[in-house]
């Protein structure tokens, strides 16, 4: 499906604009690294075979190439079109466990609507859904976020309004770069 | 999360930190169960950006 979903600061792309299914191409075929609940119960899923890094805090960690934050929304993990986890599950160690199943598997394909709901499909039947809810929009926070290479950042919602951003800058600059003329987003570029 | 103002780049790493925190500590006051007011999670993100050098 075609994302008709509007870029940040602007509502006519322009014609060499890549899309957010475009951008979104660069998962495919990156590998499932791993899950993890951060304080907030948030889901954030690990894509890529990950580099490792040395960290003054964390000392040696496997840093992933690509993540995606779920923020406060909804998701869906099934299996074969059955469902086998959500968000509202309250065992996160068991939940967990769940996506080990997603262990050597990839992203076969990825798809979002014009309401910013994402699916990613893996190569082995799983399919993660990420379902923003009207209620969110009033809100006025993104629905997922998602960690490119280089420092660059996806940023989808609130709405149908997404953006590329720098994920060096917090989020109270980043509004601010982007949100008032639409140029703060950097350019983005393929890497597959 | 966001009101911490982390930038994104940081944040799962931020997660982590706050976790490991609360694992170490009685946690924060917000209520029984040891979790973080928003002050205390503001207090905690300056402490990991001096942690991690920035």
């Amino acid at each position: 499906m075609s994302a008709t979903a509007s870029r940040r600061g602007g509502s006519k792309p322009k014609p060499d604009e890549e899309s957010l299914d475009d951008l979104l191409q660069v998962l495919v075929g990156q590998p499932f690294l791993g899950v993890k609940f951060i304080y907030g119960d948030e889901l954030i899923v690990d894509f890529g075979p990950g580099r490792r890094v040395e960290d003054p805090v964390f000392g040696r960690t496997l840093e992933p190439d690509f993540w995606l934050g779920t923020l406060a929304t909804d998701w869906l993990l099934l299996s074969s079109d059955s469902l086998v986890a959500r968000s509202e599950d309250t065992d996160r160690e068991e939940t967990a466990r769940t996506f080990e199943a997603l262990k050597g598997s990839h992203v076969g394909a990825t798809d979002v609507r014009p309401d910013l709901a994402l699916t990613i499909a893996f190569s082995r039947g799983h399919k993660l859904l990420v379902l923003p809810r009207r209620a969110m929009r009033t809100q006025g926070l993104p629905y997922w976020d998602l960690l490119l290479p280089e420092s660059r950042m996806i940023e989808a919602g609130p709405g149908r309004k997404w953006s590329v951003e720098n994920a060096d800058l917090p989020p109270k600059e980043r509004g601010r770069s982007s949100r008032a003329d639409g140029s703060g987003a950097p350019r983005p570029s393929r890497t597959r | 999360m966001r009101e911490t103002d982390v930038p994104m780049r940081l944040r799962r790493q931020f997660g982590d930190f706050v976790e490991d925190e609360k694992r170490a500590t009685l946690g924060g006051t917000k209520n029984r169960r040891g979790d973080y007011t928003y002050a205390e999670l503001r207090l905690m993100a300056v402490e990991f950006r001096k942690a991690k050098g920035l």
